[in-house]
C-alpha cells in the first residue's frame, strides 16, 4: 500500500479504486434506502393513513348502523299496525271485513230451574308479547334487502327485544301487578330496545372492526298504554252495542262499530224435561165429541240471539287532521305495490248472547 | 501558485465526481425532509389523505341531518315560506305544491325524522309534487345563514341575507354512490366554493328496494389538517 501511494501512478490508481468503492457504497446505500422506504410505505402507508383507514372503517359501520336504525323504525311502524289490527295477537292477515280476532265468545248455558243464562268467555289478550313476532319478521326482511347489495352484512335474527315506554322504571316499588312505573318523561310513547347478540364485522385490509348493532327506537304510538285502555273499554262494551256506527272517542281513541250482526232464534236446551200436552178429540158414532189430553215428553228450550260486533279504535292525532275529516295517526307503505296511508287501528271482535223471553217446552 | 496541466489528473476529476454524488444525496435528503416544498407537495409526498377526512366529515354531517326531527306543521310551513323567499333566485321550489302534498300526506312528516320523511315520500314517488315537497322540507329544516355572526357584524350586515342549505339528493335504489343526472330527488341550495366532499347513506323503504341519499359538502378548509 505504501509502495502504491508513494508511486505517482500508484496514487492515481488508489484514488480511482477508492472512488469506485465510494460510489458503489453510496449506490448500495441509495438502493437500500429506497427499498426500505418502499417497504415502509407499503406497510404503514402515508402519514395518518392508518388513522384514516380506521375512521373510514368506522364510517362504513356507521352507515350500516344508520340503515339498521331506520329499518327498525320502519319495521316498528308496520309491526304496530299489524299487531293492533290483529287484536294484540299473533295472527296472519289483517283488515279483511270478517276477519276479527275475537276477544269474547258468548254462549247460552243451562242453569238450575229450567232456563238458560247468557255467559261470556273473555279471551282478552294477556300481554303484548306477540308484537315481537311481527317486528322480527319485518326487520329481517329489511336486513336481508340490505345484505343483498352491501359489502357489510348485518346479522339476521339477532335481537333480544324489550318493549316498554320511555322512562319506565322497573323495581320493587314499581313491580306491583307486573307493571312498571314512569319517571314522567316522554309519556304516551313506545320504546323498543333491540339488544344485539352478534356483531357487525367490517374488514378493510389491515383493520377489523366489530360493533354490536343494538338499537333503541321510539314511536309516538302508545301501544302499551292503549293496550290497557282498549281492554277496559272492550270489557264495558260487551252486551251493550245495538248497531253499527261510531260510538265516540274515549281517552284519545276514536271508537267505531264496524260490523254488527244479530242472529236470533237460537235454542239453548236447559236440560230440564217437560211434557207437551194437547187435547186429542174424537167424534163417536153417536156424534158425540170426546177429548182427552195426551202428553209427550219434551224439553225446556230457552231461545237467544247471538250478537257479534267488529270493533275498531283509531288513534286521534291533530297532526293528521285533513280538511273535512278527523285526524288519525297513520303511516305510509307501498307493500301492496301502491302507496297507501294506513291508519293505526286496534281491531277486534266481541261476541255475546242475549236471552229471549222465558223458556218454552218443546217436543224432543 | 500555478498548476501544471498534468496535475489536473484523474484524481481531481474523480474528486469532483464524488463531490457531485454527495451533493445529489444531500438534495435527496433535503427533499425527503420537506425543505423547499409547499404544503400541498408535502401532503402529497407523505400521503396525507385530506380528501378522505372531508368525506368523513360529510358522512357524519349527513348522518346528523338524517337524524334531525321534522318540526310540527305550523313551524314547518312558516319555514317553507321563508325558504321559498330566501332561495327564490337560485333553485326555487313551488311552496304551494309542496304544502298541498304535505296536506294530503301528513303521515310522511308528522312526528318523523328527516330519514323517515325521505323513506316515506319514496312511497309517493309517482306524485308530481314529490320533488317540491322534498326540496321544500329539506330547505325548511336545514337552512341557515351562511356566515357566522362575527363575520356578518364585521361586514355591517351586508351578508345578513345570504343563506345556505345543504345539497342533498336521493337515488331510488341502494347503491354505494351515484352521480349527477341519475338522482331522483334533488334539493340544492346556495353553492359554496371550496373543496368538495360527498357522502352517501342507504335507507330502507317499505318495498325493500331501499334508497341512497347523497350530501355534497363544500366547506373550504373545514376538513383540512391543521399545520
Amino acid at each position: 500500500m505504501k509502495k502504491l501511494i508513494g508511486n505517482r501512478k500508484g496514487a492515481d490508481a488508489f484514488t480511482f479504486i477508492l472512488t469506485i468503492i465510494a460510489v458503489s457504497v453510496l449506490i448500495l446505500i441509495l438502493v437500500g434506502l429506497t427499498m426500505k422506504y418502499n417497504s415502509l410505505a407499503n406497510t404503514i402507508g402515508g402519514a395518518g393513513s392508518s388513522a384514516s383507514l380506521i375512521l373510514s372503517t368506522y364510517d362504513t359501520a356507521d352507515g350500516a348502523l344508520l340503515y339498521l336504525d331506520n329499518a327498525a323504525s320502519l319495521s316498528m311502524q308496520g309491526a304496530i299496525y299489524d299487531f293492533a289490527c290483529n287484536g294484540f295477537k299473533l295472527e296472519s292477515g289483517c283488515g279483511a271485513p270478517d276477519n276479527y280476532v275475537m276477544w269474547s265468545r258468548g254462549s247460552a248455558v243451562p242453569a238450575a230451574g229450567g232456563y238458560c243464562t247468557a255467559s261470556v268467555d273473555k279471551k282478552l289478550p294477556g300481554d303484548y308479547s306477540a308484537f315481537e313476532g311481527y317486528f322480527t319478521g319485518r326487520l329481517d326482511q329489511q336486513i336481508a334487502a340490505y345484505n343483498k347489495g352491501s359489502g357489510v352484512k348485518l346479522p339476521e335474527d339477532n335481537y333480544e327485544l324489550r318493549l316498554g315506554r320511555p322512562g319506565e322504571l322497573k323495581g320493587e316499588l314499581c313491580a306491583a301487578g307486573g307493571e312498571g312505573c314512569f319517571d314522567g318523561k316522554n309519556p304516551g310513547e313506545l320504546q323498543l330496545v333491540g339488544v344485539a347478540q352478534k356483531p357487525v364485522v367490517v374488514e378493510d385490509g389491515r383493520v377489523r372492526y366489530e360493533v354490536l348493532p343494538s338499537f333503541r327506537e321510539n314511536s309516538d304510538v302508545d301501544l302499551t298504554g292503549d293496550f290497557g285502555k282498549v281492554k277496559a273499554k272492550a270489557d264495558a262494551l260487551i252486551g251493550n252495542i245495538r248497531n253499527e256506527g261510531p260510538i265516540g272517542s274515549y281517552e284519545g281513541l276514536g271508537w267505531n262499530v264496524e260490523k254488527y250482526s244479530k242472529a236470533c232464534g237460537r235454542a239453548c236446551n236447559t236440560g230440564a224435561s217437560c211434557k207437551v200436552c194437547h187435547d186429542e178429540c174424537e167424534t163417536g158414532s153417536d156424534g158425540k165429541r170426546t177429548c182427552r189430553q195426551v202428553c209427550y215428553p219434551g224439553e225446556w228450550i230457552h231461545y237467544y240471539c247471538d250478537v257479534t260486533a267488529g270493533m275498531g279504535a283509531r288513534i286521534i292525532d291533530e297532526n293528521y287532521k285533513k280538511s273535512g275529516s278527523e285526524g288519525y295517526k297513520a303511516f305510509v307503505t307501498s307493500e301492496g305495490g301502491r302507496p297507501e296511508a294506513k291508519e293505526y287501528k286496534y281491531r277486534f271482535g266481541l261476541n255475546w248472547v242475549e236471552m229471549q223471553g222465558a223458556p218454552v217446552c218443546v217436543l224432543i | 501558485m500555478t498548476r501544471k496541466k498534468a496535475q489536473f489528473g484523474l484524481d481531481t476529476l474523480l474528486s469532483y465526481l464524488l463531490f457531485g454524488i454527495f451533493l445529489v444525496f444531500t438534495m435527496i435528503a433535503l427533499t425527503l425532509s420537506g425543505c423547499g416544498s409547499n404544503r400541498h407537495k408535502v401532503e402529497r409526498g407523505i400521503g396525507v389523505d385530506d380528501g378522505g377526512l372531508a368525506n368523513l366529515m360529510a358522512s357524519e354531517q349527513l348522518s346528523a341531518y338524517l337524524a334531525t326531527g321534522i318540526p310540527e306543521k305550523d313551524v314547518l310551513y312558516k319555514r317553507v315560506d321563508a325558504a321559498e323567499r330566501m332561495f327564490a333566485a337560485g333553485t326555487p321550489f313551488d311552496s304551494r305544491k309542496a304544502k298541498e302534498f304535505l296536506d294530503r300526506h301528513p303521515e310522511v312528516y308528522a312526528g318523523r325524522s328527516y330519514a323517515e320523511f325521505v323513506s316515506a315520500i319514496y312511497d309517493y314517488r309517482d306524485d308530481a309534487a314529490v320533488n317540491d315537497a322534498f326540496d321544500a322540507v329539506t330547505k325548511a329544516v336545514f337552512y341557515r345563514q351562511l356566515y357566522s355572526k362575527s363575520v356578518r357584524d364585521a361586514n355591517a350586515g351586508r351578508l345578513d341575507g345570504i343563506y345556505y342549505s345543504p345539497q342533498i339528493s336521493v337515488f331510488y335504489g341502494m347503491q354505494g354512490r351515484f352521480y349527477y343526472g341519475s338522482e331522483d330527488l334533488v334539493s340544492s341550495g346556495l353553492r359554496v366554493s371550496g373543496a368538495g366532499a360527498n357522502a352517501f347513506r342507504q335507507l330502507p323503504t317499505s318495498d325493500m328496494k331501499g334508497l341512497t341519499v347523497k350530501l355534497e359538502s363544500r366547506m373550504e378548509g373545514a376538513s383540512q389538517p391543521l399545520p
